[in-house]
């Protein structure tokens, strides 16, 4: 299940499944819609707490959603990866995406 | 461990890429791999099988994709089937960066490439593709890498 919530201009997607091709277009169709739907978002955070596997499906919708959110001047980060998701985002070159320092899970 | 062969195949949708990681998950409970070990056997596995259903038959459910899990002397090998389209340039669809949709990275056969000590990828126009991937489940660098 994908939850999701908006603080003023961010927008907080949680994910707590393995990110592949399935989970990747309920996670791009589900986010586009809601972008669109609020040009007021700035800022798409991504928490992958929950998250213990992704492969390339799961890489290629975080970029194309880091491409839509720089089109409005925004920005993507990603929050609690896990070491394995982390390892596997930084061979994928998107080290700068990765909050720089593992914050605790919000109590939302 | 002892050898063991598994074929599973199933129709070519995608909550199916998840079951064949389950079944490789399960396969590999015996052999004391490390957690990064077993993700990037997974990884491996998931590209491959994400291919088939995607860039092989173009989702169509009515296809279906077979896996062959092979484990003799400690080596995997896993074999991904598909009877589908077909790859009309290997060299360039295992380039990295090349894909065929935009939303794709093209790092799909880089970390088969990566993750495993042996890929063959062999594919026939309009008759399908088979990517055969192999490890070494007693190389070292699987072992205690959490630990440490």
């Amino acid at each position: 299940m994908l939850n999701m919530q908006t603080v003023g201009e961010t927008m907080i997607v949680s994910l707590d499944r393995d990110l592949d091709m399935v989970e990747a277009k309920n996670f791009k169709d589900t986010v586009d819609t809601f972008l669109l739907l609020n040009p007021q978002i700035k800022i798409l955070q991504i928490d992958l707490a929950d998250v213990s596997f992704i492969d390339s499906s799961g890489l290629g919708a975080i970029i194309g959603r880091y491409k839509n959110i720089s089109l409005r001047q925004g920005s993507l980060v990603i929050t609690n990866a896990s070491d394995n998701v982390r390892r596997i985002l930084e061979m994928a070159g998107l080290k700068k995406l990765l909050e720089t320092k593992k914050a605790k899970k919000e109590v939302l | 461990m002892k050898d063991n062969y598994v074929k599973l195949t199933f129709a070519a949708i995608g909550e199916n890429v998840a079951t064949s990681r389950m079944v490789l998950s399960s396969l590999l409970a015996g052999y004391d791999l490390s957690l990064s070990a077993l993700d990037e056997l997974k990884i491996a596995l998931s590209e491959a099988v994400s291919n088939s259903i995607i860039h092989g038959y173009g989702e169509d459910a009515s296809q279906m994709v077979t896996v062959e899990f092979t484990i003799a002397d400690d080596i995997l090998t896993l074999a991904v089937i598909d009877q589908g389209v077909g790859i009309a340039d290997i060299k360039q669809a295992m380039e990295p960066t090349f894909s065929t949709r935009p939303e794709h990275m093209g790092l799909g056969f880089v970390f088969m490439d990566s993750f495993m000590d042996s890929l063959e990828v062999t594919s026939t126009l309009g008759h399908g593709t088979t990517v055969l991937m192999k490890r070494n489940l007693k190389s070292e660098q699987l072992f205690n890498a959490d630990a440490v």
